[in-house]
């Protein structure tokens, strides 16, 4: 027995059933996610449809220009940040206010709690679309009602970016803190309730145990998931800036974003070569951001670092 | 332990439920003798339920006459552009597909190789065809020469127009027929605005089209080169030696967003209008008149049916006759078609077969329609088929619905006859040498043509539009579409 | 755990009480509006209960009930043996990267968390589905591309890292295999963890439509979400001032308006808003099966 222990520490006979938990999954990803890569060489290629990805002609970087050559490159890349950064602080913060408040209560009332703040995560863009637009029409609208009868002007709201400023993550939080709240609240009660004892004899008061327990024992999870959202930084959530903003042209300073620009810059041509140019350009500095923080990560706290 | 054997069991019924799903569909299609051609067509529309029965009728009658065995699929309005564009690229194979401007965009996919030239099938095995639709049109279809698809023969000229509702114009004496100028219309919004409260005057919505709004002219300005939204360049439809301008810096250009602005300040127009969807607006509101983007024989009829109102069309200038007029519905066939000659020998037939088109639009008769006499059909039936008109060949070969005038054909191709045709007729534009600076430029356009509207001043944000345009790119545009003008005419 | 009676408990409730509102009002409107008379809603604009009753809208969205019975079945069918197998293949693997004992662990980390940044994109996705996997109308093509999610691999990565090495030793101490420290020991021990992620499993297999309306055309595997979402989009499409430029008539009348949407969102989303707590412990014993044996 003891030999048998000593083996496994050296990693001998653990190793195949380790690899076989592993390879399903590899298999898949493999299979879906990394064979249809090549694919990507149609972002250097002057796409030809009779042709096909392979033999139609190189392009260079011709197809990436039209990201670059205005002015709008600088604000699309500046907002696509901003927005995406202020949602992870936004989005994390209320989540995990919300999880650690939800486990002060009791089981019964959470389940509750947590049904109901997973609501609108089950409606897609398009329906909170139109609710949206039911709040904030010009002529119609629930808010601009309520604006006439206190005897105020009326705003055009899909004509004032600055009021998107507050609208956008307004939103953002509404339709995504749900699940992220979930996420956190699941492992505040997967946490072992002997720390928690432990610190009941210690005499701990309840704000000092979250502060103590709680918040430390998440860092890892947040961690993991913040770095899961910078490694989207760079993508945006496209039913949020194009449906819910009813794609309204006077709010792009402050709601455009790549995505969006990408899909109106190819509506006439529909080049897929182009829009695999954004795709890559997208990865690449996301790749780049994650790298960073990781190794930003390592060195701060080398126990939390993702890879 | 219970649960766990409950999940095992759920599981086990699953798996033959895979199998009666995946088996499904797949039975119905496999009857046809093993002599006949398949050819395939994809198609824009919704799709029918009884579609198969009227398809075994028509496979009935083209496997006696051609051997043809006939497949249409028809995808969702909303889903056809992605499916045919997918299918392009992965190179799939099909025989015929509706192409056009506004649906799976007809010149990206053309000039980027997924159809076939179809000069010399049409020669063999489209006579009838070529016969039937004027020659003057064929050049709309035409990338570097060659013909890239069949335009099917409907109305093929564009007039735009303003319909106001009726009741509304005979309470304040207001005759659209007589309009000469702006103002008269402008006056008229103001006594709806004056005297109806909750009536919005007028309803010009949807970015991307501008509110014309010019009774006055002769024509509408600008034929647009390379679409109907990237109107930033041009040619004036007067303009015999076709020279290339940026209509964003034309005083026509300028007096429409002025006139526009006009419309905002003074509540003609609601105030949010662009971002609006017209159809779903109109049908909640109360309004005194409103867009139409595109007035036809017989469009009084049609308002009637579709927003419940009577009103009085009234066109905002001449119709004209340009490329995108003429190839707004075409049927491609695929570069990896497998039966090319078969296929044109099936399109033939649909142009020129009355029995056959009406067949493939209204169904089975006494089924999907009864025949109302003098060449109407009535299709109020219990099984209800019909898939659209245009995209099948010759339009004017269709049975007359309830609403019509018996002379609407005649009447529409009178309209075609009058209209202005655009010294562009015939002359498509090839993005690829510039397409990033048509990416550029589409997109900085799509911004500013909506924002110089709120504008609060307005010199400054038109020349910050102009400005922008010129750092994307518009002059080189500019010079690459002249440039291939001038090839065209060449050869002309 | 105790119970504690305590003043800011109440204060607690009054926070996350008026989150809950904002958070259902909207579904209060949704559900109000689809079984609202649409003139009125036309006339009138949304209101949190029906001024004018009407089952219109349910009607004509259930007009032909055959094929939405039958999508339900295909996306019932895809959902959870999607999120069964794909449940287990992630987790098992995520607990192979919580391992740092393990050298290869950091490599299969980041080859997991790759395909996060770099994807190929719609063409050369649909070009390798249809041409080399030749998976086209198939419900293989449906299941198979999200059965391993690496944002939630590494989400169930982060609930597992939470266990101590030692109960993992003990295993071994037992002569226990990896696989079966796996099934008896860690999943048991991740239990709220698996089930969260099991239940974003099947959700994204039940809200998807991207994967039908690319690769699947037979009505009979056309899953719900891709049903509802054509009947939306084609009117849409219908709405649009370009469609009038073609000219086709059409009775715009008969087109879903907002109480159909709404409609529509509460077919797709009811069923499992009221069965979620049931799908969690569903799938949660799926993973869990001979743990308790153990």
């Amino acid at each position: 027995m003891p030999n048998l222990l000593s083996k496994r520490k050296r990693g001998l006979l653990d190793h195949r059933g380790l690899w076989l938990l592993a390879l399903p999954a590899l298999v898949v990803v493999v299979l879906m996610q990394y064979m249809p890569l090549p694919g990507l060489i149609i972002a250097f290629k002057n796409y030809n449809y009779g042709l096909g990805p392979w033999k139609s002609s190189w392009s260079g970087f011709s197809n990436f220009t039209y990201l670059f050559t205005t002015g709008v490159a600088a604000r699309i890349t500046y907002n696509t940040i901003k927005w995406n950064f202020l949602f992870i602080v936004l989005s994390h913060s209320l989540a995990m206010l919300v999880a650690l408040l939800m486990n002060e209560l009791s089981r019964r009332s959470i389940k509750i709690y947590q049904t109901i703040f997973f609501f609108p995560y089950f409606l897609s863009w398009v329906i909170a679309a139109y609710l949206g637009f039911a709040l904030l029409s010009g002529d119609r609208g629930i808010i601009n009602t309520l604006l006439t009868r206190m005897g105020r002007d009326t705003v055009i709201w899909y004509a004032q970016p600055d009021a998107w400023r507050v609208i956008l993550p307004l939103a953002y939080l509404w339709k995504h803190f749900g699940y992220i709240a979930i996420i956190y609240f699941t492992a505040l009660i997967g946490l072992d309730p002997q720390l928690f004892e432990a610190a009941d004899i210690e005499g701990a008061n309840r704000i000092q145990k979250v502060f103590r327990i709680s918040i430390p024992q998440l860092k890892q999870l947040v961690v993991i998931l913040v770095m899961i959202d910078i490694g989207r930084i760079f993508r945006s959530d496209f039913g949020l800036f194009f449906q819910f903003t009813r794609n309204s042209s006077t709010l792009y300073p402050v709601t455009d974003v790549i995505d969006t620009y990408v899909y109106r810059a190819l509506l006439t041509l529909g080049d897929p070569g182009m829009a695999a140019a954004a795709g890559l350009y997208q990865s690449v500095v996301a790749l780049v951001l994650v790298l960073l923080s990781n190794k930003l990560i390592t060195k701060l706290d080398e126990e939390s670092r993702v890879f | 332990m219970k649960t766990n054997r409950i999940i095992v069991f759920t599981l086990l019924l699953m798996l033959p439920l895979a199998s009666v799903l995946a088996n499904g569909g797949s039975d119905s299609a496999e009857t046809a003798s093993k002599e006949m051609v398949n050819i395939s067509w994809h198609q824009i529309g919704n799709p029918q339920e009884e579609l198969p029965v009227v398809m075994e009728e028509v496979n009935k009658y083209l496997g006696d006459k051609f051997g043809i065995n006939l497949d249409i699929t028809v995808h969702g309005w909303g889903d056809y552009t992605t499916k045919m564009q997918t299918m392009h690229a992965a190179g799939e194979s099909f025989d015929l597909a509706f192409t056009s401007g506004w649906a799976n965009p007809f010149i990206p996919t053309a000039s980027k190789g997924a159809y076939l030239p179809l000069d010399n099938l049409l020669k063999d095995y489209g006579k009838d065809i070529l016969s039937i639709l004027p020659a003057k049109y064929w050049d709309a279809a035409k990338i570097d020469g060659k013909i890239m698809a069949i335009i099917n023969y409907q109305i093929m000229s564009n007039q735009r127009g303003i319909a106001f509702v009726k009741e509304y114009a005979d309470k304040y004496g207001f005759d659209p027929d007589k309009v000469t100028q702006n103002k008269q219309i402008f006056d008229f919004f103001q006594q709806i605005v004056d005297n109806e409260e909750g009536v919005v005057p007028y309803f010009n919505l949807k970015e991307g089209i501008l509110p014309d709004l010019n009774p006055q002219e002769e024509t509408r300005y600008f034929d647009d080169i390379i679409s109907e939204e990237d109107r930033y360049i041009g040619v004036y439809l007067t303009d015999t030696t076709p020279t290339v301008v940026n209509t964003l810096i034309s005083p026509e250009y300028r007096r429409d967003v002025e006139s526009v602005r006009e419309m905002l300040s003074a509540g003609y127009i609601p105030s949010d209008f662009t971002s609006l969807n017209l159809d779903e607006e109109v049908k909640g509101r109360e309004y005194a008149s409103f867009i139409m983007t595109r007035i036809k024989p017989g469009v009084e009829g049609e308002n009637l049916v579709r927003y419940g109102k009577d009103t009085i069309v009234s066109g905002l200038y001449k119709p004209y006759t340009s490329t995108g007029s003429a190839s707004s519905t075409m049927t491609a066939i695929g570069v990896n078609s497998q039966h090319p000659e078969k296929a044109m020998e099936l399109y033939n037939a649909v142009y020129s077969d009355k029995y056959l088109y009406n067949l493939l639009v209204f169904g089975i008769k006494d089924v999907h329609y009864t025949d109302a006499g003098n060449g109407y059909v009535n299709l109020d039936t219990d099984k209800s088929y019909g898939l659209p008109a245009w995209q099948f060949g010759d339009q004017f070969n269709a049975y007359l619905m309830p609403g019509q005038d018996p002379d609407v054909w005649q009447q529409t191709m009178d309209l075609d006859a009058s209209a202005v045709v655009s010294p562009l007729l015939g002359f498509v534009f090839d993005p690829s040498p510039v397409r990033n600076e048509i990416a550029a430029c589409g997109a900085i356009n799509a911004e500013y043509k909506i924002s110089v509207y709120y504008a609060d001043n307005l010199d400054e944000a038109m020349a910050d539009f102009n400005k922008a345009m010129e750092e994307a790119g518009i002059d080189r545009i500019i010079t690459e579409a002249q440039k291939q003008i001038d090839a065209w005419l060449a050869t002309k | 755990m105790s119970k504690r009676v305590n003043s800011s408990n109440f204060f607690i409730h009054i926070l996350l009480g008026a989150i809950a509102v904002l958070c259902i009002l909207p579904i209060v409107f949704v559900v109000s509006i689809s079984f609202s008379d649409e003139q009125d809603v036309l006339k009138n604009g949304y209101a949190a209960f029906p001024r004018v009753f009407s089952l219109e809208a349910y009607r004509m969205m259930l007009k032909s009930p055959g094929q939405i019975l039958h999508s339900y079945l295909v996306t019932t069918f895809v959902s959870v043996v999607g999120s069964v197998i794909g449940l287990t293949l992630s987790s098992m693997v995520a607990y192979v990267i919580t391992r740092k004992d393990f050298k290869a662990s950091r490599f299969i980390t980041l080859a997991v968390f790759f395909p996060l940044l770099f994807q190929a994109g719609l063409v050369p996705f649909y070009i390798y589905v249809v041409k080399f996997l030749k998976l086209k109308d198939t419900l293989t093509i449906l299941i198979i591309p999200y059965l391993v999610i690496p944002w939630l691999v590494l989400l169930l990565k982060g609930y597992m890292s939470k266990i101590p090495k030692s109960i993992i030793e003990s295993g071994w101490l037992d002569g226990a295999g990896e696989v079966s420290i796996f099934f008896r020991i860690v999943a048991p021990m991740t239990k709220s963890g698996l089930a969260t992620v099991g239940l974003f499993y099947f959700l994204n297999y039940w809200n998807d439509w991207w994967l039908s309306l690319l690769f699947i055309s037979d009505k009979a595997k056309i899953p719900l979400q891709l049903l509802l979402q054509r009947i939306l989009s084609n009117a849409e499409f219908m709405r649009s001032t370009l469609f009038q430029s073609v000219g086709v008539d059409i009775d715009l009348t008969k087109l879903p308006g907002d109480t159909a949407r709404m409609a529509t969102a509460l077919l797709v989303a009811g069923p499992i808003l009221f069965a979620f707590p049931f799908i969690q412990r569903f799938l949660v014993r799926g993973i869990t099966v001979g743990s308790i044996k153990g």
